[in-house]
C-alpha cells in the first residue's frame, strides 16, 4: 500500500494514485492518516503532498477541536520519521510546521543558494513602504505573511488602503517582478520548467544548480520555485528573481509530457529500495 | 544593544532584564503584550547584504538593526498581540500571525546571538518526533505509544504494568498525568491520537544548557508532574545537583542549536537517566529563584558574546 498525504483536489496526489493503480499498486489518499490506523508493515511508500498545514475539513476533522488537530499533526510528523519505507518529501519539524513561508522567511536561504530572491520589506511605516517602492517607480506587491494573497500596490487608492492596514499591523512588501510567472520544480535531481521565455542559459543553469543544492540543504526531494523577470542593465536578457518557494508543486503548470515524467520521477522515489 | 522581546510581567523576561541591569548592559524592550502598537518597524531584505537592514523604534528610542548585538525573545502564550477594538474580531488572529511571523522572520536572520531562534526549537511541537532526536543524542527515553487505537492503548497499558502517563503529543502546555484503565476504556478510537509513556519513577532533573554551560536542578516531588504539584496537593523542592559527564554532554548535544534550552530528565532510584523533552523557551527564572543558580547571568553573558555564534 502507498500512502499519499494530501487530498483528491491535489493533482500530484491524483496523478500518482492513478499511476500506482495502473501498475497494480494500492494507493490511499488521506489528509490526516493518523485518524485511519492501518498496519505500518503494509506501507510500501509514502508521498507527502501536504506538510503540517491545517488539516482540511472532513467528517472526522469537524469533530476535532483545533487542539486535537495539533495533536494529530504532531503524531503524523513522528510517524513519518519512524517509517522504514521510502517517504517522499518528509520534512524536519521546522519545515513541517511552517512549510508555506513568505519570501522574506526564505530570503537568506535563497540567497545562499544563488537563487536571487526578490527584495522584501516588513514595515508599519507608510513612509518607509513608499521609500521601498520608489525603487520600482512606486509599485510593490503587498503579500501578507499569513496567507498566499497578493495585492498589487499600483494606484493611489491601493496605497491608501494599504496605509489603513499599517495602522494595525506591519505589512510585508515584495519587489514587483515582471510577468510571466515562471515555475521551476525540483524532483529528486531533475528540474522541470513551466515555460522558458528568453532566459539566458547561464541563468537557467544557475537556477537549476541552486535548486538542487537547496533540495539537499532542506533535505527534501520535491520543491517548486516561482520566478519572475527583473530588468537587467547588463545585457538584453532579463535576469530571473525568486518570488516564492513551495514544498509542493502544482502539476497543472507544466506541459503535459513533462507532467508524465514528473509523476514517473515521484513513482521512482516512492518505489526506491533502501 | 540587546533586544528583549516579551511581556514585561513575565517572570523570566523580568529576570533577564534584572540581570542585564545588574551587569550594566544596555537593552531595549519590545513589549510583546503591546506590539506592534507603539512600535515602528522597517526591515528590508535585499541584495545589499546577507542580512536584513533597517530599524526598530519604540516609545522613546530608535535603533538600527545592525546595532542589535543579542536578542532574548519569549513569546507570550496564545495570541499575544494586543487586542485592538479597531480590528474586527475575525481579523484578530491575522493580526497576531502577521506580527508574530514578521518578528520571527527578522530574528531568524539576525547575525547576533538570539535566544532562541524558532527553527532549532520546532521539534518541541511534536513530542514523539522529539523523542527520536533525544534517542539519537544517546539519552534513554521511556517506552511510548502514539495511537488512535483504543485497543492498542490498552495493550500498552498492560505491557507497562499499568504504570503509564498521558501527555500532549504537541506543544500544548498540559499537565502530565497517570492514566487509569477507566481512562483508556473510554478512548474513542480513530478520533485524536493520544501519546502515552511508561511511567518512570524517581526524581525529576531539569538541565538548563546555556551556550555550552550546564545547570542541573533536582526537583523533588511526589507529584506526577512537579510543575503542577500544588494541583495535586503536594509540594516541590528544587535544589542544585550534578549530572554525570555523559549526561551533561548529551544535553549539550541536544540543546546545541539553542542558546538556552531546558531539558527534562528523570533519574530513577537505580541511577538511570531518562529524557523527556527539550524546551526551547524554558521558564528558567523559577529554577533560579529557588536555587540561586546563575542561569540568567550566563544567558546575558551569552547574549553579549558575539563570538558564540
Amino acid at each position: 500500500m502507498y500512502l499519499l498525504i494530501g487530498s483528491d483536489a491535489d493533482a500530484v496526489c491524483r496523478s500518482v494514485a492513478r499511476a500506482l493503480r495502473e501498475r497494480g499498486r494500492e494507493p490511499f489518499i488521506d489528509d490526516n492518516p493518523t485518524l485511519a490506523p492501518f498496519p505500518r508493515s503494509r506501507l510500501e511508500g509514502v508521498l507527502v503532498c501536504q506538510q503540517g498545514a491545517p488539516v482540511p475539513a472532513s467528517p472526522a476533522a469537524d469533530r476535532q477541536s483545533a487542539a486535537a488537530r495539533l495533536e494529530a499533526r504532531a503524531a503524523l510528523l513522528a510517524m513519518l520519521w519512524a517509517l522504514e519505507c521510502p517517504v517522499v518529501n518528509r520534512t524536519r519539524a521546522d519545515l513541517w510546521y511552517r512549510a508555506r513561508r513568505s519570501l522574506v522567511e526564505w530570503h537568506s536561504v535563497l540567497r545562499r543558494h544563488d537563487l536571487a530572491p526578490a527584495a522584501g520589506q516588513i514595515t508599519n511605516s507608510v513612509a518607509a513602504a513608499r521609500r521601498f517602492a520608489s525603487a520600482w517607480h512606486g509599485h510593490a506587491i503587498y503579500r501578507p505573511l499569513s496567507s498566499r494573497a497578493r495585492y498589487p500596490l499600483d494606484s493611489e487608492a491601493q496605497w491608501q488602503e494599504f496605509a489603513r492596514v499599517l495602522m494595525h499591523l506591519p505589512g510585508c512588501l515584495i519587489e514587483p517582478l515582471a510577468p510571466p510567472r515562471i515555475f521551476a520544480s525540483l524532483i529528486d535531481a531533475t528540474v522541470y520548467w513551466s515555460e522558458c521565455p528568453s532566459i539566458d542559459s547561464a541563468e537557467r543553469e544557475r537556477v537549476e544548480s541552486g535548486l538542487r543544492q537547496l533540495g539537499k540543504t532542506l533535505d527534501v526531494s520535491v520543491l517548486e520555485l516561482e520566478l519572475g523577470l527583473r530588468p537587467s542593465s547588463h545585457d538584453s536578457h532579463p535576469a530571473v528573481a525568486s518570488a516564492c518557494l513551495d514544498l509542493s508543486l502544482d502539476l497543472g503548470r507544466y506541459a503535459v509530457p513533462d507532467q508524465q515524467m514528473m509523476v514517473d520521477d515521484i513513482l521512482r522515489l516512492l518505489q526506491a529500495t533502501h | 544593544m540587546i533586544l528583549v522581546c516579551g511581556a514585561p510581567e513575565d517572570l523570566t523576561v523580568t529576570l533577564v532584564r534584572d540581570r542585564l541591569e545588574q551587569t550594566h548592559r544596555q537593552y531595549r524592550l519590545i513589549d510583546l503584550a503591546a506590539y506592534p502598537y507603539g512600535y515602528t518597524v522597517d526591515w528590508v531584505w535585499d541584495s545589499n547584504g546577507p542580512v536584513p537592514h533597517g530599524s526598530i523604534a519604540g516609545p522613546d528610542w530608535t535603533i538600527d538593526i545592525d546595532e542589535v548585538s543579542g536578542v532574548y525573545v519569549r513569546y507570550p502564550a496564545g495570541n499575544w498581540s494586543v487586542r485592538s477594538s479597531a480590528v474586527p474580531s475575525d481579523l484578530q488572529d491575522t493580526l497576531h500571525q502577521e506580527a508574530h511571523f514578521g518578528l520571527a522572520a527578522l530574528l531568524e536572520d539576525l547575525p547576533c546571538p538570539v535566544a532562541n531562534r524558532r527553527q532549532p526549537g520546532m521539534a518541541n511541537h511534536s513530542k514523539p518526533y522529539q523523542e527520536l532526536e533525544i534517542r539519537a543524542s544517546g539519552l534513554q527515553v521511556p517506552r511510548s505509544l502514539t495511537t488512535t487505537d483504543g485497543r492498542a492503548a490498552l495493550e500498552f497499558f498492560e505491557a507497562c504494568d499499568r504504570a503509564v502517563v498521558i501527555k500532549s503529543a504537541s506543544g500544548a502546555l498540559t499537565p502530565v498525568r497517570r492514566v487509569s484503565l477507566a481512562d483508556l476504556e473510554v478512548l474513542e478510537s480513530g478520533v485524536t491520537p493520544v501519546y502515552l509513556q511508561a511511567y518512570v519513577p524517581g526524581d525529576n532533573v531539569r538541565v538548563h544548557t546555556v551556550a555550552g554551560r550546564v545547570f542541573a536542578t533536582r526537583c523533588i516531588s511526589t507529584a506526577v508532574d512537579y510543575r503542577y504539584s500544588a494541583d495535586e496537593g503536594t509540594t516541590t523542592r528544587l535544589e542544585p545537583t550534578e549530572v554525570p559527564g555523559w549526561v551533561a554532554a548529551a544535553c549539550l548535544r541536544l540543546g546545541g542549536g539553542l542558546l538556552i534550552a531546558g531539558i527534562d530528565l528523570k533519574q530513577t532510584p537505580d541511577g538511570q537517566y531518562f529524557c523527556f523533552e527539550v524546551n526551547p523557551a524554558p521558564v528558567f527564572a523559577w529554577y533560579e529563584q529557588y536555587t540561586g543558580q546563575a542561569i540568567g547571568l550566563a544567558l546575558v553573558e551569552a547574549l553579549s558574546n558575539a563570538a558564540i555564534e
